[in-house]
């Protein structure tokens, strides 16, 4: 036997490149196939974010930390009655339930600005970052002298059922953070979207959004950041999305884009 | 590096601009001049988006689009006949193409015209297989069915992601396309990779033109998994399916692969010290 036998796990010449990506580039190979310990970073990480979409959110401890801030908060659900309903159906997750619609059918102050917790996708983006969030934003809208709606938890949401809760309160405009689609490098990433005069049927492309919002991704105080100077040049120009990119011009456009 | 790439090299930016996709496409033709490599690139912009990067003078070897099977699902694209028509002569007159003159890479996926509520009612099946009547007229070199990207809306667990993606392949055949798959899921549908292997052994012994290859099969732009460079390894090896003819023998000759086409145990020096060469002028 002159033939050296060759290693069971063949690692790569170029691995220092994977200081460059989070991809799951140069992980090695044994014969074809994958080393287990890259086989079971895979299943961890994919049992994280199968964990993060099924997650219920935690309703009471969202609204005590909302409370525990002076910030008045109603909670709310869609029309989804299960996760595995809200998976499928996501028509019933853009609805409120005939009980949370008639719950905010009550008469109240037409605030200017109307914040949505929904837990979209991700439950644990949610947990993580929309409280950050708003300790930055909400002074900055106050001393703006807007006036703030409660803010509204609301439990197996989709973006746009922030239409009908904007419709309903006759808010001004909306602000919906809500969970994003897990992937596997990152389950907690929080997603923004704004919507000038929220009503119901309102298209995607008369939102604006500001994505990827968690730790290693865009930082709370620079999504605040950005959501303020957003709300301040919607209210200005009385519009959002593709309409306010053409009002405002590029610069508003530049603001837009998160890089 | 895992001997795949002989379909297309592809790269999907995370934004739509003229300038990163000129920038993109230089670098990976510098890359294709530098090895000698018989490839072709593909920066996966929008068709307009391409087309401006054709008058830039940049190199296209594919024009990619998505595309539905219903006129309002390609509206809400943002494609007409007319532009894709208009990109297929523009790739044409570069005539770039040395073994063929197939310059389109299309993509499809059941269920896209439900989500831009442009399906007028018919099934989602019957609105892909249109996909394909529109994908012949240009005949194009690849046909990507993306099964499982769009969720469990539509496509709700591996069984039935798995049941679109040998309706796709059929489908596509029957018309006779080039018709791959990219074998995916999302985090949110009842499915995990053990779907995908099996999807994968079904497709390629139905004769699938091609799979993707993702590092390690985790797509991080997108938030989806797909199948890696060793499924497709795993796949070759099981059915002893071989790649392009004159993709193996380049693989061969730059020492990716032995005589007898399994992958050496590193790869080639040459192609390792190309590596940061690549990133420093692609950035």
């Amino acid at each position: 036997m002159n033939e050296r036998a060759p290693p069971a796990v063949i690692r790569q010449s170029w691995a220092h490149l994977r200081a460059l990506t989070p991809a799951r580039i140069a992980i090695g190979r044994a014969g074809g196939g994958l080393p287990t310990s890259a086989y079971l970073e895979f299943q961890g990480a994919h049992a994280r974010a199968r964990d993060a979409v099924h997650a219920k959110l935690d309703i009471n401890l969202m609204l005590e930390k909302i409370a525990a801030r002076g910030w008045a908060a109603r909670n709310v659900r869609s029309a989804a009655r299960s996760r595995e309903e809200f998976l499928r159906r996501p028509d019933l997750g853009r609805t409120l339930s005939a009980e949370s619609k008639a719950a905010l059918s009550e008469p109240m102050v037409a605030p200017d600005v109307v914040i949505v917790v929904g837990d979209g996708l991700s439950s644990v983006a949610v947990e993580c970052n929309a409280v950050p969030v708003l300790e930055y934003l909400w002074p900055r809208l106050a001393a703006a002298a807007l006036q703030l709606g409660p803010i509204i938890v609301a439990e197996q949401a989709r973006v746009a059922v922030a239409d009908e809760i904007g419709e309903l309160l006759a808010a001004r405009l909306s602000v919906m953070m809500i969970g994003e689609r897990p992937g596997l490098s990152a389950a907690d990433s929080l997603g923004m979207y704004l919507t000038y005069e929220p009503r119901v049927g309102r298209l995607d492309s008369e939102r604006n959004c500001i994505s990827n919002i968690r730790a290693g991704g865009m930082d709370a105080h620079a999504a605040a950041a950005q959501a303020a100077n957003l709300i301040g040049s919607m209210l200005a120009h009385r519009a959002s999305g593709i309409l306010l990119t053409s009002r405002a011009g590029r610069r508003a456009q530049r603001s837009i884009n998160p890089e | 590096m895992y001997g795949a790439g002989d379909a297309v090299i592809g790269i999907n930016p995370v934004t739509d601009s003229v300038e990163t996709a000129a920038n993109l496409l230089t670098m990976l033709d510098e890359m294709r001049v530098r090895l000698d490599a018989p490839i072709q690139a593909c920066v996966l912009s929008h068709v307009t988006t391409t087309l401006a990067v054709i008058e830039k003078g940049a190199p296209v070897d594919l024009v990619f689009q998505s595309i539905a099977g219903s006129e309002a699902g390609n509206r809400a694209f943002g494609i007409s006949l007319n532009v894709l028509a208009e990109a297929y002569d523009a790739a044409q007159a570069l005539q770039r193409g040395t073994v063929g003159g197939n310059v389109m890479y299309f993509e499809t996926g059941q269920g896209s015209e439900l989500s831009s509520r442009s399906h007028e009612g018919v099934d989602q099946q019957t609105l892909e297989a249109r996909c394909y009547g529109l994908a012949r007229r240009f005949t194009p070199l690849l046909v990507n069915s993306v099964v499982g990207f769009i969720g469990p809306e539509y496509l709700f667990n591996g069984k039935e992601i798995t049941r679109a993606g040998l309706e796709d392949h059929f489908c596509g055949k029957l018309l006779g396309l080039p018709m791959g798959c990219d074998i995916c899921y999302t985090n949110h549908a009842e499915a995990d990779q053990d779907d995908m292997d099996a999807l994968l052994t079904l497709l390629a012994t139905a004769g699938c033109t091609f799979i993707m290859g993702v590092p390690g099969a985790d797509d991080i732009m997108l938030n989806y998994q797909s199948t890696s460079f060793h499924d497709a390894l795993y796949v070759r090896r099981l059915l002893g399916l071989r790649p392009a003819p004159e993709f193996e023998a380049w693989l061969a000759g730059i020492g990716i692969t032995d005589q007898t086409g399994r992958l050496h145990e590193d790869a080639p020096e040459q192609l390792v010290r190309a590596l940061p060469f690549l990133s420093a002028s692609g950035s």
